[in-house]
C-alpha cells in the first residue's frame, strides 16, 4: 500500500484509541453517582406515578394535552413551555458562569448514561487494567464471551430506556401491555426502537465523542466563561518539576514538585486528556482527575489541592469574585421568568374567549330601528369537564342579543359560536364604542372570560 | 477541506436532527397534524404518524442541505497540482 492511500484511509476513518477510564472513588465521584441514581430514579420512575386516574406526568401527543401533576396544558400553552425552556437555558448560563461545566460533569444525559453503561461494563470486564488485557486478549472464546454479555445488558437497557421514553408520550402502562402482545402501532415501535439505538449508541459506542464533535454546549460554553468561572486546574507551580520520587525523599532537595507523574490523572479521565496540559475544551468538568489526585496526595503525605476546582483569578490574585454583573444578571432575569411563569400558571384562566367582528357587514339597522353588530366567538375550554357557556353583552343602555346564545364546548375543545348584538342608536352618543362579551359556565359560574369589542353606531 | 466520514455523517445527520425535532415541537404547537394532513388531502392517521412523519421529512430535507453544505465546502483538487 503506498502513501496516499494509507492517508487516505486515516483521513476517512477518524482512528480513535478506545478509552478505558479507570474507575475512581472520591468525594466528587459520589457526588456524580448520587447525581446519576437521583436523576436515573427521575427519568424511569416519573411516568410511573398516578395522578387522578392518569399518568402524572404525560405529554399526550395523540390526545394533544399535556399533564404535569396537577396541571394540564394544551396547545393554545405553548407558552409556557417556551418559558420553561428559557428557563432551563438560563440555568445553563448561570451555572455555567459561576462553576463551569458543572452539568457536563454531573447532569448531562450523556454522561449520566454513559456513567450507567460503564459501570455495567466493569461489573462484566473488570477495571481499566483488566479491560485492556481483554482488549488484546488471544483467548477468543473468553473475550467474545464477556462482550457478548457486556452488549446484551447494554441493548436491554437501551430497550428499557427507549420504551420509557415513548412511556412520556402515550400512556406506559397500556404501552407495556401493547409491547407484551406484540401490538405496538407501527410509530410506537419505531419511536422506542430508535431511542434504544440512541442510548446504546451514545452511551456504548460515542460516549466521549459526543462531547467533542456533537454537543453544541461544548462548542459555546466558552463564551460563558471569565476569569472568576471556577474551572478545574493542575497547579503547575507546585506540581512542577514532575517526577518519580520515593514516599520519604524530601520533595525541597530532590528539587521537585509535588506530581510523582504516575499519570492516574489521565487513566481516570472519560475524554483522555492530559489535565496538567492547561485547560482544555475536551475537559468535561468531571472533576475525576481531582479525585484520583488527592488520594495520590493523601498517599505521598502531600496537602491535597494539586489538582483542584479554582478560578484563573484565584490562581493569579488568590481572590475570586463570585457576584459578578453576569452572574447578577442571569440570576435576576432567572427569578423573574420564574416568577412570571409561576403567576401564569397559578391565574391561568380555564377558559378563554375570542371576539371577532363580522368581517364584512359593519352594521345593519333591523325592521325595528335597531343597530345590529354581528361578531364570531371563539371559546376554548381548558377545564377538565364539558361545559355550556351562557353568552352576555354589556357595555352600553339597553343593549340585548338577538337571540340567547348558549356554546358547548367539550373538555379541551374550541368551538364557534355567532351573536347578533342589538343596541338602539340613540342611545349611542359617539359613532362607536366598546362593549364586553362574555361567557359563563352555566354549571360554574366561577368559570367565565370577557372580551372588549367595537360596536359600530349605523350612519 | 478533508473531514472523516463519520465527522461528515454526524455533521449531516445531527443538526438536522435537532433542528427537525424544534421545528416539529414548534410547528404542531400551532397545528394538529390530522388537520394538517387533511387540509394537504392525504390521509395519515394517528396523529402520532403525522408527528412521526413530519419530523422525519423535516429532518431527512435538513440533512439534505447539509449535504449541499458539505459538498460546496470541499475545494476540487486540481488535476494539475496533484502530487504524485
Ligand atoms: S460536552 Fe455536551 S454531551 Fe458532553 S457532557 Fe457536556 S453537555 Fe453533555
Ligand atoms: S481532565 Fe479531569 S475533569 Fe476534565 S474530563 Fe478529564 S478527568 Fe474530568
Amino acid at each position: 500500500m503506498d502513501n496516499t492511500d494509507n492517508s487516505l484511509k486515516q483521513s476517512l476513518y477518524a482512528k480513535r484509541e478506545t478509552i478505558h477510564p479507570r474507575h475512581v472513588t472520591g468525594i466528587f465521584a459520589t457526588l456524580r453517582v448520587t447525581a446519576v441514581v437521583v436523576l436515573m430514579g427521575i427519568y424511569y420512575g416519573l411516568p410511573w406515578i398516578p395522578w387522578d386516574g392518569r399518568q402524572a406526568v404525560l405529554f399526550d401527543l395523540p390526545a394533544r394535552k399535556f399533564y404535569l401533576f396537577g396541571i394540564t396544558l394544551w396547545p393554545q400553552d405553548f407558552i409556557y413551555l417556551a418559558a420553561l425552556l428559557i428557563v432551563a437555558a438560563l440555568s445553563l448560563f448561570f451555572f455555567t458562569a459561576i462553576a463551569g461545566r458543572l452539568w457536563c460533569g454531573f447532569a448531562c444525559p450523556q454522561t449520566v448514561w454513559t456513567e450507567v453503561f460503564m459501570w455495567i461494563e466493569r461489573k462484566v470486564e473488570g477495571d481499566r487494567n483488566q479491560r485492556i488485557k481483554l482488549d488484546k486478549s488471544l483467548n477468543k472464546k473468553h473475550k467474545v464471551f464477556l462482550k457478548t454479555v457486556k452488549h446484551g445488558i447494554w441493548i436491554i437497557l437501551s430497550l428499557w430506556t427507549g420504551y420509557t421514553f415513548v412511556g412520556y408520550f402515550t400512556p406506559i402502562i397500556q404501552l407495556g401491555y401493547k409491547i407484551a402482545a406484540l401490538q405496538t402501532g407501527p410509530w410506537e415501535t419505531f419511536w422506542v426502537l430508535f431511542y434504544a439505538f440512541a442510548t446504546y449508541g451514545n452511551a456504548g459506542w460515542m460516549r466521549e465523542q459526543v462531547c467533542l464533535y456533537m454537543c453544541p454546549y461544548a462548542r459555546f460554553q466558552s463564551a460563558m466563561f471569565d476569569k472568576n468561572t471556577l474551572v478545574i486546574s493542575y497547579d503547575s507551580a507546585r506540581g512542577e518539576p514532575r517526577g518519580h520520587r520515593k514516599r520519604s525523599e524530601d520533595i525541597k532537595t530532590a528539587g521537585l514538585g509535588s506530581c510523582i507523574n504516575c499519570k492516574l490523572c489521565v487513566q481516570v479521565c472519560p475524554t483522555g486528556i492530559d489535565i496538567r496540559d492547561g485547560l482544555q475544551y475536551q475537559c468535561i468538568g468531571c472533576a475525576a482527575c481531582i479525585d484520583a489526585c488527592d488520594d495520590v496526595m493523601d498517599k505521598m503525605s502531600y496537602p491535597k489541592g494539586l489538582i483542584r476546582y479554582t478560578t484563573e483569578n484565584a490562581f493569579v490574585s488568590g481572590e475570586t469574585k463570585l457576584l459578578r454583573p453576569k452572574v447578577i444578571l442571569y440570576a435576576l432575569v432567572l427569578v423573574a421568568i420564574c416568577a412570571a411563569l409561576i403567576y401564569g400558571l397559578v391565574t391561568r384562566d380555564a377558559v378563554g374567549l375570542d371576539v371577532i367582528r363580522h368581517r364584512n357587514v359593519l352594521y345593519r339597522v333591523t325592521n325595528e330601528g335597531l343597530a345590529e353588530n354581528i361578531y364570531t366567538l371563539k371559546v376554548l375550554n381548558k377545564d377538565n369537564l364539558d361545559h355550556t357557556f351562557r353568552v352576555a353583552v354589556t357595555g352600553l343602555p339597553g343593549i340585548s342579543l338577538r337571540e340567547e346564545k348558549e356554546v358547548f364546548v367539550t373538555s379541551g375543545h374550541v368551538e364557534e359560536a355567532i351573536i347578533a348584538v342589538l343596541v338602539d342608536p340613540v342611545d349611542m352618543k359617539s359613532p362607536s364604542a366598546d362593549i364586553d362579551i362574555q361567557i359563563i359556565s352555566k354549571n360554574n359560574p366561577d368559570l367565565n372570560a370577557t372580551a372588549k369589542a367595537r360596536y359600530l353606531k349605523p350612519r | 477541506m478533508t473531514m472523516p466520514l463519520k465527522r461528515r455523517l454526524i455533521a449531516m445527520l445531527w443538526p438536522s436532527f435537532v433542528c427537525a425535532g424544534i421545528f416539529s415541537a414548534f410547528l404542531f404547537a400551532f397545528i394538529d397534524p390530522l388537520l394538517l394532513s387533511d387540509s394537504l388531502g392525504v390521509e395519515v392517521s394517528p396523529r402520532l404518524a403525522g408527528y412521526s412523519i413530519t419530523f422525519l421529512v423535516l429532518w431527512a430535507l435538513g440533512a439534505l442541505s447539509t449535504l449541499f453544505g458539505i459538498a460546496i465546502l470541499k475545494t476540487p483538487k486540481n488535476d494539475g497540482e496533484r502530487k504524485p
